[in-house]
Formats: C-alpha cells, structure tokens, sequence
C-alpha cells in the first residue's frame, strides 16, 4: 500500500476482448523504477516479446506518468507511453506534457496498459472509476484538433483532456505521433501503433488528489527545488520568453546546426534568417505544462508568404527539421508546417529528415519529378514541404506511399546507394544537432535504446558548456563513453522516471538532479529513496532496454551513425574540420561499453545484470546463448 | 601582437555594439580574461556587469569557448589565445 505519490493502480484495457482489468501496481515495481519510461520499459520488457510485430495485436501501449505527477512539484506533468516502435523495431519511448499526464493520476492510475486491437474505431473514455470503449466510426478520418473538440462535446465536460492520433496515425504512418492539445508524443512511430489497434483517442477526467506521504518533508523538497529555478542563470526571464528556439542561435554559433542533410553543416548561418529573433517576431505569448512556473512554449502567428493565419508553437528541433535541414529560411512556413504535422499527427522531426533525404536524392538525380508526383524537391523549396506533410499524412499513392515510413524504409525502397544519404540511426531520424560537433551528444544518439534521440542523454556539457559533472572538449572523443553512461542514467532516472521536465535538470539542478530526485519522490511517496538508489533506476532502465532491444534482434553494429557522418568531414564554421571516424566511433563505444560493463559486443554483463537485480534479463540472454 | 576572432549571440551581441562577429588586436601571450577585458573597456560597464561576478570569476551560466573547447576544460580564463583563435562567448542557455 502506498503512502502517497502513487495512485496504486494499473489500468488493462484489452481493445480485442473490450475488457478492463484494474491491478494493485507492485511496490516493488515503483521501487526500482519510479515510474514514466522506467514502468514502461518494465512492463514492455515483462509483455510484449522483442519479435512481435509493432503494429499487430500482440504489441501494447503503455502509458505512465510518475509520482510526481499531479503533486505541487513544480513542472512535473510528464507522461511517457512506451511501446514496440514500428519506425526502429526497438523500445519506441516518447513523453508528452501539458495537462493530459496529470489526468491519469487524478483519474486514480499510475499505468495504463492497451492491448490488443480493435476491430472498428473506438475511443477510451475514463472518468475516474469509469471505464467505456466508445464507438469512434464518426471522428475517424478526422483531425487531431476537431477530434478533441467533438469528443469534449460527446462526453460532455470541455475539462476533459485528451491524447489522440490524426489522419497520419489511421494510416500508420510509421512517423505518427499521439497530440494532446498542442504537445506530442512525437517520435518513434507511436501514432501508429495506436492506428493499429483502431484507438482514436483517450479521453481522461479526474477529480482525486494524489496523496502525499510526509507532507512537511515534501514541502521542503519542493522549495528547494523552486528556489533552485529561480537562482537558475537562464529560466527567468530567458527560458520563459524565448524558449527552447533560442538554440537556434547556439549551435549556428557552434556550428554544429544541421543543414541540407548534413552536406553542408556550418556553411550557412540559419541563426540569421531563423533564429531567435525572427521567431520572436512572431510571438504571440508563451504557455505553461500544468504545475510548471516558467512556461517554455512559445505560440507564433505566421505573417506572410502564404501561411498567414498558420499559429503553432514549434521548438528547437522543428526550426531545424522543417527549416535547416530541409535548406528552409521562411521562418513562416515552419509555423504553419508545424501546425499542419500537429493537425495530421506526425513527428516534425522524422518528417522533415525523411523530406530532406528525398530532397537530396532528388537533386542527385536518385529521384526524378515522376517519382515526386511533379513536386519541384530542391533545398529551400518550403511549398514542397507543405505538400509533402500532406502526401505523407494520407499515405498518398507515389511520393506519400514512399516517405511515409521514415528514411530507413524510405532507402529500403529505393536501393542502391539511397542508404548513404539517409540519416537515422536505428530508424530514427536524427535530432537538430550534427553529431560531428558534439562527440558525447553523438555517441548518446548511437547508443541510446530509442535510437537518435538526443533526449536520451543529453550532453550539455558539450551543447550548453556547463562544467557538470566537469567541463569537456567538445571536439574530444577519449572520456566520451563515460559522459555518455552518466548523462544517460542520470536523465533516465531524474526526468524520464519521475517524471520531470527534462529541461530543469539541465538548467536548474544538474549538480544535484539524483538528491533532489530522491527528496521529492521520497517524501511524495513514503519509499525512502536514497540518491543512489536513484542513480541505480537510471541504470537499470538503460539496461533493461538494451536487453529488450537484443531480444529485438539488435547488435553492437546498430551502435553507429549514418555514412556521411563517419566519411565525410564538415567544411565551415564552428566545427570545421570535425567528423567522427570509425575509428573514432570504436574508442568511443570500447569506452562506453567498458563504463556500463558490458562485454565489446554491446551485450550487459551476467555481473551487471544481477547487480541491477535483472535476473529477467539475464535469463533472456542465457536463453539465447549471450552470457 | 595578435588578432583573435571574437564571436556572441543573443543579448550579449546587443552588448557588443550589434556586432554578432568582431576582431580585436591582443598583446603576444593574452588569455581569454584579458580578451574578454578589453571587450569590456570597449563595451562599458553593463558588458562587464554581465559578464563577471565581484569575484572577477564569470557570472554563472556565460560560456566561453576557445576554437569549440569550452575554457573550463582549458585553463579558464588563463588559457592562452594565439594568433588566429575563435573566441565564442554565450549567455546563459539551454532548452532543446
């Protein structure tokens, strides 16, 4: 029985047989993996077997917020789902924020488990005890914002917050993201999997509080953290009026802001044309996740070129994969790209790589204007992105059919050569940083067990230049296997468990992240975490997934980075004269692999895994012959 | 004498006379402090406000980098500029 942080229950929802279970959620469980991605690599590792088919019956959808979700802890409504990615095969993870994760929590629910498939289209309707399979053959078809208007309207409660898929998830678009609101659970392809069961939306009311266990102590740690924020050099005023395009204008400086598929990385400064000052011309006032003091969202209204009235809030990462790397400066047509991936529910960042690769096979002659439905594909050309989001979301026979499943199936298609220019790793496309600029942030995309995701293990040591856990050369590769273990478990266990916006941990508490972690989820819940136990969870999470993901079928050669990044060597700017050999790529992961204890095939170690009490995991590779 | 490339972004530019990219003439053997010095006797005060504590140390959270490195893994504002060197100076930042 759980004293307070944790509503002490999982949610089954089988869409084959219409049933819904309600299980106690094992102390043990919240113990050695908090909650968010921790419960969801847990129960995918647990239930779904590493070769089933994502998009069948037998995968699920697992959906967890964490302890300090719903409490007062300052910006803490975070929810992960975490399935079997139909984009990389691999664990597919994704988080979400705004209002949506508290609701489960409110409804009386730590987890919520969807299995099988339904056979028409239907929505989940939860109101706190109350579970209903809804008939949704009227909203399907429909997109991600009418559809949560009309189910408002069809339940009756405008308060009721909703996660739902577009037109690109019903056509399982292995790009589809989940939205709620306007936040996404964007990456990995989990729309999909969510089109593959014929599950519309999810539709949560609650009205519980979530308890806390040592309300004075909690107090403590909440104040804390608070007064850590406001002594943070960058939340206020920067983070909350400039948000996170500001990085915009950082890694153009660094030059490691990606352009044209990477072929050009440095020659041309974006920060100019579509940096933070031209977002900020288009501002129209931020938005603030539930509980959350600073409010990073930035909301832009389009002015011109034909996308007026576009209105979207697009980060970082859209500025470079609906911009930078498509060779886009119209500052306007990301607006209203990034509103239109919002509207059909698809991933801005796999979408505009998977656009840029056409784009430079087309200009290689790879792709002719008969293979591109007549669209004119060249670099720059922000009309060829509009209409391609529109092919891809409705899976239009020719250009539509062929980009809809990410660069990876993409160049499967096309053969020869095609691989060569595709950027991904894993299926993933990858983040808005190249990773010849940033050794350790590269490395994290190669290792981490999503693929590129740069959330994973971010490394604001080279990105941002904060000296945590000490300061390192960028350019350096010796000790990057290292930062990468300790940037990857910390993340996992301080923001991705708990759950917790990544963003603090970098900006507010990065000295401190595991302490502060184990006061709130400690006095929150009643477990007396310790920060080692804490640390603990991050490593356990990261190896668990490895496992999952060996099981899946993936070895140490996956642990790597597209062609050009290893052969070809970026020219200009901040980072000229940068590229990571495979050379360099081999010390890196010789290191990294020796910091986790894992054997040089990639595969954790007998005495790792019963250090981290992993015997499942253990007795997987046994199985197979790995240990 | 030398000449060292000194490079900015965001408010820290508006501090440095608008200029984004700037070249500044330094001493055989200057460190990035007394780079950073003479911007401040060209920019005034309120660059020097933004950029240093009492303590003469960098305020928390301005970065500065020497060729890509960041000067916390150099020999701070010790290391040693040479002819030809980018200098790149940050604001606090973050997000992502």
């Amino acid at each position: 029985m759980f004293q307070g942080g944790y509503m002490g229950k999982v949610l089954r929802v089988n869409l084959t047989t219409k049933t819904v279970l309600v299980e106690d959620l094992p102390e043990k469980i919240a113990r050695d993996y908090i909650g968010g991605a921790g419960f969801g690599v847990k129960y995918l590792f647990d239930e779904v077997p590493g070769d089933v088919d994502p998009l069948g019956a037998d995968n699920k959808l697992i959906f967890a917020p964490g302890p300090l979700s719903g409490t007062a802890a300052p910006c803490a409504s975070r929810i992960a789902v975490t399935t079997k990615s139909p984009l990389t095969g691999a664990v597919g993870m994704s988080l979400s924020g705004g209002y949506f994760p508290v609701e489960l929590k409110f409804a009386g629910y730590d987890v919520l488990i969807i299995e099988g498939q339904s056979e028409t289209p239907v929505y989940l309707h939860i109101r706190d005890d109350k579970v209903s399979i809804k008939n949704a053959e009227k909203i399907w078809g429909m997109d991600t914002q009418i559809t949560q208007t009309i189910i408002k309207q069809d339940v009756g409660d405008q308060n009721t917050r909703i996660a739902c898929i577009g037109q690109a998830g019903e056509n399982l678009s292995k790009m589809a993201a989940i939205i709620n609101e306007r936040r996404a659970f964007g990456r990995k392809g989990v729309g999909a999997v969510m089109g593959s069961k014929n599950l519309k939306a999810i539709a949560i009311r609650g009205t519980k509080e979530v308890p806390i266990a040592n309300p004075e102590a909690f107090s403590a740690a909440r104040k804390f953290m608070l007064d850590a924020m406001k002594q943070s050099p960058v939340l206020y005023p920067e983070f909350s009026k400039l948000g996170t395009p500001m990085v915009v204008d950082v890694t153009s400086a660094m030059g490691m802001f990606p352009s044209e598929n990477y072929r050009n990385t440095g020659e041309k400064d974006y920060s100019e044309t579509i940096g933070v000052e031209a977002s900020l011309s288009r501002n129209k006032g931020n938005e603030h996740c539930y509980g959350c003091p600073v409010g990073c969202t930035q909301l832009k209204l389009a002015k011109g070129q034909g996308y007026e009235g576009g209105m979207s809030d697009p980060e970082y990462e859209t500025y470079y994969s609906l911009g930078s790397v498509v060779g886009v400066e119209s500052v306007d047509s990301i607006i209203y790209n990034d509103m239109l991936c919002d509207k059909y529910g698809l991933d801005t960042m796999s979408v505009g790589v998977t656009i840029a690769f056409a784009m430079e096979l087309f200009e290689r002659g790879m792709l002719s204007a008969a293979d591109t439905n007549g669209i004119d594909l060249r670099f720059g050309n922000h009309q060829a992105v509009t209409q391609l989001i529109e092919e891809i979301a409705f899976r239009r026979a020719g250009i539509g059919e062929l980009l809809c499943d990410g660069s990876r199936i993409m160049a499967e298609k096309i053969g020869g050569d095609a691989g060569d220019f595709a950027m991904h790793i894993k299926g993933l496309e990858l983040p808005a940083y190249d990773p010849r600029g940033a050794k350790a942030h590269g490395l994290n995309f190669a290792t981490s067990y999503t693929g590129a995701d740069h959330n994973r293990g971010y490394a604001f040591q080279e990105v941002f230049g904060i000296p945590v856990p000490k300061a390192y050369d960028r350019f350096a590769v010796a000790g990057k296997g290292w930062l990468t273990k300790w940037n990857q478990d910390i993340r996992c266990a301080t923001t991705d468990c708990p759950t917790m916006c990544g963003f603090l941990m970098d900006m507010a508490v990065p000295a401190i992240a595991e302490q502060n972690t184990a006061d709130l989820v400690s006095s929150a819940s009643g477990l007396a975490l310790t920060k080692e136990d804490v640390g603990k969870v991050g490593e356990r999470v990261n190896n668990l997934a490895r496992v999952y993901n060996i099981s899946a079928g993936f070895t140490r050669a996956d642990d790597t980075f597209p062609k050009r990044i290893i052969d070809e060597t970026i020219k200009e700017g901040g980072s000229s004269g940068q590229r990571i050999s495979q050379e360099d790529l081999d010390l890196m992961l010789n290191e990294y692999y020796e910091a986790r204890n894992w054997a040089q095939d990639g595969v954790p170690s007998q005495q790792k895994l019963a250090e981290l009490d992993l015997p499942e995991a253990a007795a997987l590779l046994e199985a197979r012959g790995l240990l | 004498m030398i000449t060292v490339e000194i490079t900015t972004i965001m408010d820290l530019k508006a501090l440095m006379g608008e200029k984004k990219d700037q070249t500044i003439v330094l001493p055989e053997g200057a460190a990035v402090g007394d780079a950073l010095n003479q911007l401040c006797n060209t920019y005034g005060p309120v660059l020097n406000k933004r950029l240093f504590a009492n303590s003469g140390a960098l305020n928390p959270g301005i970065a500065v980098f020497v060729n890509g490195c960041v000067i916390d893994a150099l020999a701070g504002l010790e290391s040693s500029l040479k002819n030809g060197d980018r200098v790149l100076i940050f604001p606090p930042v973050g997000g992502g």
